[in-house]
């Protein structure tokens, strides 16, 4: 029987991978991972929302442009502790974290597909080369990639289904397909994680909020999502009130990123750069509590009011002393995010926010909405940074983006923010904008 | 080395003819550095020279055309590099002559142009995006300091030595962005700034947070049975199919409908294509967000005088705080010239 208060330990094992060849059977080889394309096809195809899907590998340094990417995940695997990776998706939905899990490190899964019928192309672009200037900005490109081009079976579109009812989030039709696109990416990639399940890793880290010394700095991360909600264990729930989640939880796949909206991949969940930069600082620098994930669709005064009061008071539960804040700027959620900070400095709880710049032009500040008392903020660059991108020799997921709709086939001079994982507030990125 | 050529524009009152019953003084100039030139000689030392003081009475420079032309063809006669104006501290009107000098010469005299003035200032918010103004006290009381920072200025930017952030260099922040690559990732540098915070030790944010215009609200509606009233979205409601793309987010144009004889908002005519919030409401009922049949009701019964015959539509989703004030200022004036009295304005 385990101790009063034992804590989750999680120890993540990493194999690094060299290279991904073709084979006729999935395997790891010391450190290389064999795939066979038709047995990934097939457990593709398991699922009858699709009718087809091109297994193709991608490497960092070749001509090639990737556009509607949909989701990346990195293959890993349960060696040992409860549960399996992607609880709710390709696992029981038990409380994960524990234990020991085995990661393909330098390998992704990307999934990718056009637009279904009824789908809103809203915050849906997202592009990765794998060579030139944008490959030095996207994390995408110095991951060997195992690409999933998808199919859609158009059975599961009726007359009436291309109505796109909300501009958010599309109909219901495309909203079931998607699901079905980031469990096949999950599936995909905890089948490719399983090829390591007896290998003996390069490192292993092991990632455990233990009691320590009771004068450290008590500090919670409050990361917010938006209304475009992640799946935490499968389910997509809106959290306008908060939840508080342990980051092992976030490692083993938990958090699955619905797969709209500039920023964010399940990738950048599993190896979220600001949890694992607080799991070390642990007992060194600070008492990490644990993560607050909160945000959802909060349209009145009042509801961003309870939003702010709940999360600012959950970090009071915790008698968090300090809050690293990961916020996402643009929209009317930024208001939320600013009244918890106001809310949460109000109750002794001193702040750092990371934070993109969504400004254009000397006269714009590139803030929503801003409180006097959000005084520590880390710039983590633009997303209105335009950046020129040459033409590929290849390129993959079809010949025009959908949002801006233009022609992907030659050079590209686009925002930032299309740049898979080039602009994101979870700590990884060196992008930065000076104010002069 | 030869002493980079200065020249120093002060009002009739630090340029010492007189005070307010001297502000119709018209441009004049003298030899060399006159009142808070001599302080700031001593500021430049021996790297500029201030070869002559232009000046101008505060009322002139401001009523009469021509005036700061005038001032430039003045300056221009002493072939100089840099061109130092003020400091103005908070007075109104030589701030705006500091500012409008220093960005003129600037531009056609192609010098390093440097002045001075307390942000608050309100020439600070006009030109504090052209030009670089030192970040000084409300009063006189500051010069010393206030000429020390425009002089560092002035050199730097004469010899192209890149500056440092304004809090560091005492400059008003100018709003330009420079993007670039940082050492070290986000994370890292969010430790040690938060760590530092808690600490109770210095730090300095990365990104200040603005101080917002505020915008007085105009005052209520005399007659509201004699006003014309129009009608407003950043809804994003459209002609169904969009016809003139209006875009989802980021919206860079405002556009207008007529409905001039329609009473309703049929969902089969009209649909919203804002990618912010869920439309499957205002779809199904347009006047969720444009409230056609309503006004029309209280304009039916002499409530409102008459409904303006088009309503202005554009998306508020991530957008761009100038373009919205450009929209802002472009729907301002033309329902000004429709002698419109009142707006409803409704946000989603």
């Amino acid at each position: 029987m385990k101790a009063l208060g034992d804590n989750m330990r999680l120890e993540v094992g990493s194999v690094h991978v060299r290279d991904v060849e073709a084979s006729d059977r999935t395997e790891l080889r010391d450190h290389t991972l064999a795939i066979d394309a038709a047995e990934l096809r097939a457990l593709v195809l398991e699922d009858s929302h699709f009718t087809d899907v091109r297994v193709r590998v991608v490497k960092p340094g070749e001509s090639v442009r990737i556009i509607h990417a949909l989701d990346v995940v990195e293959p890993r695997w349960k060696v040992a502790g409860p549960g399996g990776v992607f609880p709710g998706f390709v696992s029981p939905a038990v409380t994960v974290g524990e234990g020991r899990t085995h990661r393909l490190a330098g390998v992704a899964v990307v999934e990718v597909g056009a637009p279904v019928p009824g789908e809103s192309t809203v915050f849906r672009e997202r592009i990765v080369d794998m060579a030139g200037p944008g490959a030095e900005l996207s994390p995408f490109a110095r991951t060997l990639n195992v690409v999933l081009e998808l199919t859609p079976n158009m059975a599961f579109f009726p007359p009436g289904s291309e109505t796109i009812k909300d501009f958010l989030t599309g109909g219901p039709e495309s909203n079931e397909y998607n699901r079905a696109v980031q469990a096949a990416g999950l599936k995909v990639a905890a089948h490719l994680g399983r090829t390591a399940r007896e290998a003996v890793p390069d490192d292993v880290e092991a990632f455990e909020l233990a009691p320590c010394d009771p004068a450290l700095p008590r500090v919670v991360c409050l990361l917010q999502e938006v209304t475009l909600t992640p799946y935490l264990y499968g389910v997509r729930v809106s959290l306008p009130l908060g939840t508080m989640l342990h980051p092992n939880e976030f490692f083993d796949g938990a958090v699955v990123r619905w797969n709209r909206g500039y920023i964010g991949s399940t990738y950048r969940e599993q190896n979220h750069p600001m949890l694992i930069e607080l799991c070390r600082r642990h007992g060194r620098d600070l008492n990490f509590l644990g993560c607050i994930v909160f945000g959802g669709v909060t349209v009145s005064a009042a509801d961003k009011e309870a939003s702010s009061s709940s999360v600012s008071k959950m970090a009071r539960l915790l008698r968090a002393e300090a809050a690293m804040v990961i916020g996402l700027n643009g929209s009317n959620h930024a208001v939320d995010l600013m009244l918890t900070i106001q809310k949460c400095e109000r109750a002794g709880i001193k702040t750092t926010l990371v934070y993109n710049d969504v400004g254009e032009g000397p006269d714009d500040p590139g803030f929503i909405f801003a409180v006097p008392e959000a005084d520590a903020i880390v710039n983590s660059g633009s997303r209105a940074q335009t950046v020129t991108l040459p033409k590929m020799a290849t390129l993959i997921g079809g010949d025009r983006l959908v949002d801006p709709d233009i022609d992907a086939r030659g050079e590209l001079t686009i925002p930032m923010r299309y740049l898979y994982g080039a602009i994101d507030p979870s700590g990884g990125s060196r992008q930065t904008v000076r104010f002069e | 080395m030869t002493a980079l050529r200065v020249v120093h524009y002060l009002n009739q009152f630090f340029a010492g003819i007189g005070a307010e019953d001297k502000a119709e003084t018209p441009p004049g100039q003298r030899e060399g550095a006159i009142g808070p030139g001599r302080v700031l000689q001593q500021a430049l030392g021996d790297r500029a020279q201030i070869v002559a003081t232009v000046y101008c009475g505060d009322n002139h420079v401001a009523e009469k055309p021509g005036a700061v032309d005038a001032i430039l063809d003045l300056i221009a006669e002493h072939r100089p590099q840099i061109v130092v104006a003020g400091p103005a501290f908070s007075a109104g009107r030589y701030g705006w002559a500091c500012g409008e000098v220093a960005l003129r010469a600037r531009e056609r005299l192609g010098v390093t142009a440097v002045t001075g003035m307390h942000v608050d200032n309100a020439a600070a918010e006009i030109f504090r995006t052209e030009v670089y103004i030192a970040s000084t006290q409300k009063t006189a009381t500051g010069m010393a300091d206030a000429v020390q920072v425009m002089a560092r200025l002035a050199l730097k930017l004469a010899s192209g030595t890149p500056l440092g952030p304004p809090a560091e260099e005492g400059y008003v922040p100018t709003g330009r962005r420079v993007f670039e690559t940082a050492s070290r990732p986000a994370a890292e540098r969010a430790m040690d700034m938060l760590l530092r915070k808690i600490r109770g030790e210095a730090y300095t944010t990365e990104w200040p947070v603005p101080r917002y215009y505020r915008v007085a609200a105009a005052p209520p509606v005399r007659d509201l049975a004699r006003a014309t009233i129009a009608l407003i979205t950043t809804g994003g409601l459209v002609p169904r199919g969009n016809p003139d793309r209006l875009e989802s987010g980021y919206a860079t144009k405002w556009l207008r409908y007529s409905i001039a004889g329609a009473d309703t908002l049929p969902p089969e005519r009209w649909q919203s294509v804002h990618g912010g919030f869920n439309t499957t409401r205002i779809n199904e009922d347009p006047h969720r967000v444009l409230p056609l049949d309503v006004a029309r009701e209280l304009e039916r019964e002499g409530v409102i005088g008459r409904l303006h015959p088009e309503f202005f539509s554009t998306t508020g989703n991530t957008s761009v705080i100038p373009t919205m004030r450009r929209f802002a200022q472009e729907m301002g004036r033309d329902l000004k010239a429709a002698g419109v009295d009142g707006v409803i304005l409704t946000s989603t």
